[in-house]
């Protein structure tokens, strides 16, 4: 089985923030309906922290925008389509 | 473990549901909270951790409370600095925080096991330079034997933090403030 380091770890773009404010919350909300801590959406935000799976699910039903949507294996370039 | 009460368990997790609640959502601590205090705290945790052995030993029983009260006061800070993400139980901490908090932990391992090691190797070097016969006696004071002991326990007690601290990135205010528009 082949190993990765660190540095060779997919890594996960977000559009987090912007859905955040297209649905008017405020971190600290987002972080209420998901169980986390407001730090940790920072942590998302900015793309210093790949979330879990079952996490991401969560925000992308909060935020009723698909999966993908939010989270990527690679830099979004399109504009964002409305969900 | 004895069994407890339900009522009276349940009460005490009730308790410190609401006391972490409280520190998660803390906002006095705030200030402690950016990367600098937090790395400058560290710094001032590690320098007292060592001059606990000095103060203790040389300075007499008040510098050494002296320095151990203020040691302890640093160490609340770290705790609040740090949500005391260290010190809590899975259930408390978001996925973030449980990864963080178990990487400090690991890091604290090896940081402990190589001063542990490292005093042990220099006590073993000093004994080969001092000792008479394969034999050497080391004498102590209460004062100094206390001082180490002081040491170690708040090495012990305040390294996770320490860990934490250090990694995790400050809480700038653009994590703090509510910006719905």
């Amino acid at each position: 089985m082949g190993r990765r380091s660190k540095a060779e770890e997919p890594e996960v773009f977000s559009r987090l923030e912007e859905w955040r404010l297209d649905r008017g919350l405020s971190r600290q909300e987002l972080a209420d309906a998901v169980s986390v801590h407001y730090q940790t959406i920072g942590y998302l935000e900015r793309g210093e922290y790949s979330p879990s799976l079952a996490l991401a699910l969560q925000i992308a039903e909060v935020l009723d925008v698909p999966l993908e949507q939010i989270f990527s294996l690679h830099p979004f370039t399109r504009t964002r389509e409305r969900a | 473990m004895p069994h407890l009460p339900a009522t009276w368990k349940e009460r005490k997790d009730a308790d410190r549901e609401r006391k972490v609640d409280r520190v998660m959502s803390d906002r006095l601590f705030q200030w402690t909270r950016t990367t600098t205090m937090r790395r400058v705290l560290v710094v001032v945790a590690a320098v007292l951790c060592v001059a606990i052995i000095p103060a203790f030993a040389q300075g007499g029983g008040v510098i050494g409370i002296i320095v151990t009260a203020v040691a302890w006061a640093v160490w609340g800070l770290l705790r609040m600095s740090t949500r005391t993400v260290a010190d809590l139980p899975d259930r408390f901490l978001d996925e973030r925080q449980r990864a963080l908090r178990n990487r400090a932990y690991r890091y604290a391992y090896l940081i402990l096991g190589w001063i542990v090691a490292g005093l042990a190797t220099v006590g073993l070097i000093a004994f080969v330079i001092v000792s008479d016969d394969d034999t050497a006696t080391v004498t102590t004071t209460w004062s100094q034997a206390l001082g180490l002991v002081l040491s170690v326990t708040l090495l012990i007690s305040l390294l996770p933090s320490m860990v934490v601290a250090w990694l995790d990135r400050g809480e700038e205010s653009a994590d703090v403030i509510v910006e719905v528009t």
